[in-house]
């Protein structure tokens, strides 16, 4: 096949996307005219939004850990389930997935609300006596974006589990491991890759994540990517906003990217 | 087995159980308050009532939105299809310095923050004159779903066994035909998998949709909403029902077409 067949797929997405993309990161190094620094000291420099900056990173760290640690049993009880078991577990995964975040997110709030489900369950079983305030708390936040990002932990981890062969975990058996040392010594080491390209689409989804810290922690919880949807929409400060765009472009990615090489080096091979 | 491994799978089922209840409950408490016939989000007491849907039936706006959002990615999904298998198919064979960088940039959006997406691809619109929003959307759209395609016909491709064409051709077939009767109808189940979660994609894209919308053209999730901000009643359950009740529609024919488990590979 000719190579000349990709040219129009690339020419769309580098006059869609990549062009603009590269203008944007730009205007955030120019200002007046001449280039600057100056949008990356406000941004860096400034104790709110280096602020902003951790509780991103630390959003992004609890729910790629939450999800990793709920994610694996999820997904290993997937590969090695019966049949049954491990289909409706698949359904629990695919069908949020493709379900839209405002969908799900009108959801949670619906369950979190003041005179909602969760709450009334709460005091009929007798647990609290009055309503607990859950929807615009970082709890529900946690909660819900852990749920949301969830798939993306488990699919990646779930294919590389179900592609170890049954055969190699009876060899190590037969040759007189423990069930804990075959769990170390030869699961553990076979699902890495997995779990790693796991944690880089978590991590990177969440730090970028828009829609569901607005709907679910409200305004008082900032994170990068509303001080760019802000810049943007509301103070019209676009190269500030195409600074902090690189920014979180460069968490997102870069950890994405960093974790993807460091999985190569560990892809096992069976 | 001793009783520590027993202990450890169980808590392993048991987390996953807790994990299944968490993921599917706001999907079944919307379904639920859908069918309740009071104006508040509480579970339907007595019997179920259809007037939350009567009511969808008669809200304008979201219908208008709903058919924008359908044609939207609709007509994104079957150019993303066409783009993206001429490259796909393109792309497996060659050889060449920067074939993975290429590869890794078309796959991009799928990881790219979707803000910085959608105010990059607006201020480009803006730099090449083009302010009809329904087709900037269409064309933010088709790059959005690209990968999903691209990276389905690949995967695809890999696991066609290319000795089959030669089979075809040593029966009598021309190169043509043999690519017709036998590569298409092999790879054609994961393509339409690959539309069906790229249709999904599009249709519930808000991130960057809400840069590209105005008073007009509005798509359905940005619509949805400015419903749920403005006026809240179950008629939003009774249209969150149906999105769920398509994502259903699509995951069980896609575990039908390639098998759930291939699907998880293909995503």
């Amino acid at each position: 096949m000719n190579l000349a067949a990709a040219a129009p797929a690339v020419a769309t997405f580098v006059a869609i996307l990549g062009v603009p993309l590269v203008v944007l990161l730009a205007s955030g190094f120019v200002d007046g005219g001449a280039p600057t620094l100056r949008h990356y000291s406000r941004l860096l420099g400034d104790a709110h939004y280096l602020g902003v900056i951790l509780t991103t990173l630390k959003y992004g760290i609890i729910v790629t850990g939450a999800a990793l640690l709920v994610g694996f049993p999820y997904a290993y009880v997937m590969a090695r389930a019966p049949l049954a078991l491990s289909l409706v577990l698949m359904l629990g995964i695919f069908v949020p997935m493709t379900t839209g975040v405002i969908v799900k997110a009108f959801g949670w709030s619906i369950l979190m609300k003041a005179n909602g489900i969760l709450n009334t369950s709460l005091i009929a079983l007798g647990i609290v006596d009055r309503p607990v305030r859950m929807i615009f708390t970082p709890a529900a936040l946690y909660v819900g974006s852990i749920s949301l990002f969830l798939p993306f932990m488990v699919l990646p981890i779930y294919s590389v589990l179900k592609a170890i062969p049954e055969s190699i975990l009876e060899a190590s058996s037969t040759l007189g491991a423990s069930r804990l040392f075959t769990w170390t010594h030869v699961v553990l080491p076979l699902s890495l890759h997995g779990i790693m390209s796991g944690i880089a689409f978590v991590f990177s989804m969440t730090v970028a994540a828009y829609a569901i810290p607005s709907l679910l922690a409200g305004a008082q919880f900032q994170v990068l990517s509303k001080v760019v949807a802000n810049a943007f929409l509301v103070t019209d400060e676009t190269h500030f906003g195409a600074a902090a765009s690189t920014v979180l472009l460069l968490i997102a990615m870069g950890t994405a990217m960093l974790l993807n090489r460091l999985a190569q080096h560990v892809r096992p091979e069976l | 087995m001793r009783l520590g491994e027993t202990i450890l799978a169980g808590s392993a089922v048991a987390i996953a159980l807790v994990v299944l209840v968490i993921q599917l409950a706001p999907l079944v408490i919307i379904c639920a308050v859908s069918l309740s016939g009071a104006s508040t989000f509480d579970l339907p007491t007595g019997s179920a009532s259809l007037r939350w849907y009567r009511v969808l039936l008669g809200t304008e706006g979201l219908w208008i939105a709903f058919r924008t959002s359908l044609g939207i990615a609709a007509i994104a999904t079957m150019s993303s299809l066409v783009l993206g298998t001429l490259c796909g198919v393109a792309l497996f064979g060659a050889r060449f310095r920067g074939r993975e960088l290429l590869l890794s940039v078309l796959l991009s959006p799928l990881m790219l923050p979707g803000i910085v997406l959608g105010i990059a691809m607006l201020r480009g619109f803006n730099l090449y004159g083009i302010a009809l929003t329904y087709i900037e959307l269409v064309l933010a759209h088709i790059v959005l779903t690209l990968p999903y395609i691209v990276r389905i016909v690949m995967t695809a491709l890999d696991q066609f066994d290319f000795t089959l064409i030669d089979a075809a051709r040593t029966l009598g077939l021309s190169y043509a035909s043999a690519v017709r009767k036998v590569l298409v109808p092999n790879i054609m189940p994961a393509m339409i998998t690959a539309s069906l979660f790229a249709f999904l994609a599009s249709f519930d894209n808000y991130a960057v949709s809400m840069f590209l919308v105005d008073a007009r053209t509005t798509t359905l999730p940005i619509k949805m909403l400015e419903f749920i901000e403005e006026s809240v009643d179950p008629r939003l359950a009774a249209l969150s029902t149906i999105l769920i009740a398509m994502s259903l529609t699509v995951v069980v024919f896609a575990g039908r077409l390639v098998g759930l488990r291939r699907t998880s590979e293909l995503k």
